[in-house]
């Protein structure tokens, strides 16, 4: 069973995938930190990012290209990392501008959430942005995220101070929004 | 001059031999969940040597920050350790530090963050500083409080304590807030 939502599949990262993801990363539009990287990154560098990833069972992270289903088309990808198993993972997302204001980056984290909630059993899922990118904060309050940090004036971007933001979205949460979806995960507490 | 050193403690890199001391105290019950390890150790079992042994070794390799034994000035006596990290941002760093249960309530924890936020204001480009604690534990948001930090949000169901969830409390510490602080202490001082 792929991970597939009505507009996008995720799928593992490939070699054809590098030159997009480099174009994703030296965009100051996409490449989505609060930390501006240099747009200078080359495809032989996510070569050798590519090529370093190690076979492993023990993993922490999970790193999807989004593909359109319609057209079988690079859109972007979407990560999760810093794995605590059963508890928690932090997620995040770079949509190439062509398929902004499609759904699409909605439909990946849809797709991501499901995984995570159903498949990993976490317990909350969260995520890093800022006040100056507020399509990213629309993004994640449309899943039912919500700002739960506010780090004052902690993120320069753009000649501007931000503040930096730590979004979260509890299990609870999620399945309260997702009522075709039943939540057989063991209470903790 | 630029100094890690009050009139009762000093601050200096942590070292192999402080394996014994860390170890004796980081296992004090009194610690549990509150005794500031690097990512990944866990915050509540009994720590081994070996696992106190890395904690060291990852705090000796820090390359952006700083880990700092905290001793008496007079004795040498190991008496904590404290932390200021400030990963790719030195805009934004952290602080942490973690007194002995037999040491504290005796002002060696103030002394030591007054110390780490000089450094941090004075010399480095830290804007806004930061730090962490579980919301159950009271003390330690009274005394972030105290030296004026603000709590800045929670990281929700960071945590399970005695079978109930709990968040992690975030604090932060803006540069202009510390300097305001200061001025106020200096004309405290000088009204006595």
């Amino acid at each position: 069973m792929a991970l597939e939502g009505k507009l996008v599949i995720l799928r593992e990262e490939r070699q054809e995938d590098l030159r997009p993801l480099v174009d994703l990363r030296n965009d100051l539009d996409t490449q989505a930190w609060s930390k501006t990287l240099p747009p200078d990154y080359t495809e032989h560098m996510y070569l050798q990012r590519y090529e370093g990833r190690e076979f492993s069972y023990q993993r922490d992270d999970g790193r999807f290209i989004i593909e359109s289903k319609e057209s079988g088309e690079f859109a972007g990808t979407i990560s999760y990392t810093g794995l605590e198993p059963r508890w928690t993972a932090m997620i995040g997302i770079m949509l190439d501008k062509k398929f902004w204001g499609g759904g699409y980056a909605f439909d990946a984290q849809e797709v991501l959430l499901e995984f995570l909630f159903q498949e990993l059993g976490l317990r909350v899922v969260r995520l890093f942005t800022h006040s100056g990118n507020p399509r990213a904060v629309g993004l994640a309050e449309k899943s039912g995220f919500r700002v739960s940090v506010r780090q004052r004036e902690s993120v320069f971007k753009g000649g501007q101070l931000y503040d930096n933001l730590m979004m979260d979205l509890l299990r609870e949460e999620y399945y309260a929004a997702h009522p075709d979806l039943e939540d057989n995960l063991p209470p903790v507490d | 001059m630029l100094t890690f050193q009050n009139q009762d403690v000093l601050l200096r890199a942590i070292e192999p031999q402080d394996v014994e001391g860390l170890l004796t105290y980081l296992n004090h019950p009194a610690l549990t969940g509150r005794r500031y390890l690097p990512w990944g150790f866990p915050g509540e079992l009994p720590l081994s040597r070996q696992q106190v042994e890395k904690a060291v070794e990852k705090w000796r390799g820090e390359e952006r920050g700083a880990h700092l034994a905290i001793t008496l000035r007079v004795s040498g006596e190991l008496i904590g350790h404290a932390a200021m990290t400030w990963g790719w941002d030195p805009h934004c760093p952290d602080v942490a530090l973690v007194i002995a249960p037999a040491h504290q309530r005796q002002g060696y924890g103030s002394d030591t963050l007054a110390i780490l936020l000089r450094y941090l204001f004075e010399n480095t480009p830290a804007h806004n500083v930061s730090s962490w604690m579980g919301d159950w534990n009271e003390a330690a948001r009274a005394f972030a409080q105290a030296h004026g930090f603000q709590e800045c949000g929670r990281w929700r169901r960071d945590g399970l304590r005695q079978g109930a969830y709990y968040d992690t409390v975030q604090v932060d510490l803006l540069k202009a807030e510390w300097l305001a602080l200061q001025k106020k202490e200096v004309g405290d001082g000088a009204g006595r």
